[in-house]
């Protein structure tokens, strides 16, 4: 194996390069890396960060999906739920998936009661809530307002 | 001192510890580089070019490949992109002159009259052979590392291997070559 990997290896000859420029090679690229050093330590930062932030923008994305969607189209999924546990109820395995489907249902009907208790909560509280706004937007100085505003900077 | 240890002080930011992978793979690289660029020029402008990607992106270098096999790859992107344009201009110039492409650098720089003609069968193969066959018997990488060179599955590499041999001895044979002993240069 050996003598063969030799004799494949007398097939390529290479051009011996000067040493000089070798050297001129390695100088003029290293005055190029000193001139432009990079932050190694403060690129992985921000990578780090690019990554928990796009970790962050996609759960945010999901749970907004989710949430829209149970909180609009709950109905809906119950009933399909509810459809797709009846329609596996012959399948192998298919109890422990309809054990599977009922806690979600069960959830989903918490989620339900937790809507109604939200829409009952802001029923309440949506009242004071706008009597309160509206005494703060009625009684605030407007003099300190033109103050801090940058019409007057100008 | 192994090119990962080189590598971790870069980061930690001694970035004079670059000239010692500099100093290491430079000049197996700009060999391997001539087999792909013409001129010396492109080929020097290309590995230097190579070692500042390499250099830039260490943030994303993975200690599970060798460094040489890491730099090797993103030289052959290099080489290939300038390949193209070199080739673009080429028949450009053809169309616009009509007039001939220089000869290429093997055909000029190999001195000896059998390595002129290895040379010339060397190229008769298909490009992606030659370099594997390069980098196996020459340069003594291992397949995984050709395969990342090449950004071709390890299978595929003993494949270019075992078919490039094939054919570079189909095209000795054709030409008969043969050594002093009266015996085939490659059996």
């Amino acid at each position: 194996m050996e003598k063969e990997n030799l004799q494949w290896s007398k097939v390529f000859t290479d051009k011996p390069i000067p040493k000089a420029t070798l050297d001129i090679f390695q100088a003029q690229l290293m005055a190029q890396i000193a001139a432009n050093p990079i932050d190694f330590r403060g690129e992985s930062q921000l990578a780090a960060r690019r990554k928990c932030g796009l970790g962050l923008a996609f759960s945010l994305m999901i749970t907004g999906v989710l949430w829209t969607v149970l909180w609009f189209g709950s109905e809906v999924v119950l009933q399909g739920l509810v459809f797709l546990i009846k329609m596996f109820a012959g399948i192998p395995y298919g109890s422990e998936l309809q054990q599977l489907g009922l806690g979600v249902l069960e959830n989903l009907i918490l989620f339900q009661d937790l809507r109604n208790m939200l829409y009952l909560l802001w029923e309440v509280v949506s009242w004071p809530l706008l009597g309160v706004l509206s005494i703060i937007a009625v009684f605030r100085v407007p003099n300190n307002l033109y103050k801090k505003s940058t019409i007057k900077e100008a | 001192m192994e090119d990962a240890e080189i590598i971790r002080q870069i980061l930690a930011g001694r970035h004079e510890q670059y000239a010692v992978l500099v100093e290491g793979y430079q000049e197996p690289l700009i060999h391997f580089l001539r087999r792909i660029l013409g001129s010396e020029e492109d080929v020097l402008d290309c590995a230097q070019e190579a070692f500042l990607a390499a250099y830039r992106n260490l943030t994303h270098y993975s200690k599970e490949y060798p460094f040489r096999a890491w730099l090797y790859a993103i030289a052959r992107n290099k080489a290939l992109d300038l390949h193209r344009k070199r080739r673009k201009e080429i028949i450009i110039n053809i169309d616009e002159d009509m007039v001939d492409h220089q000869p290429r650098p093997e055909d000029i720089l190999v001195e000896k009259e059998q390595a002129s003609i290895l040379a010339s069968v060397l190229l008769e193969l298909p490009e992606h052979y030659t370099q594997a066959l390069y980098l196996r018997y020459h340069q003594e990488l291992s397949y995984k590392e050709i395969a990342l060179v090449l950004e071709i599955p390890v299978s595929r590499v003993k494949t270019y291997l075992h078919r490039g041999k094939d054919k570079l001895r189909q095209c000795l044979e054709r030409r008969e070559i043969h050594s002093g002993e009266g015996k085939p240069a490659m059996e």
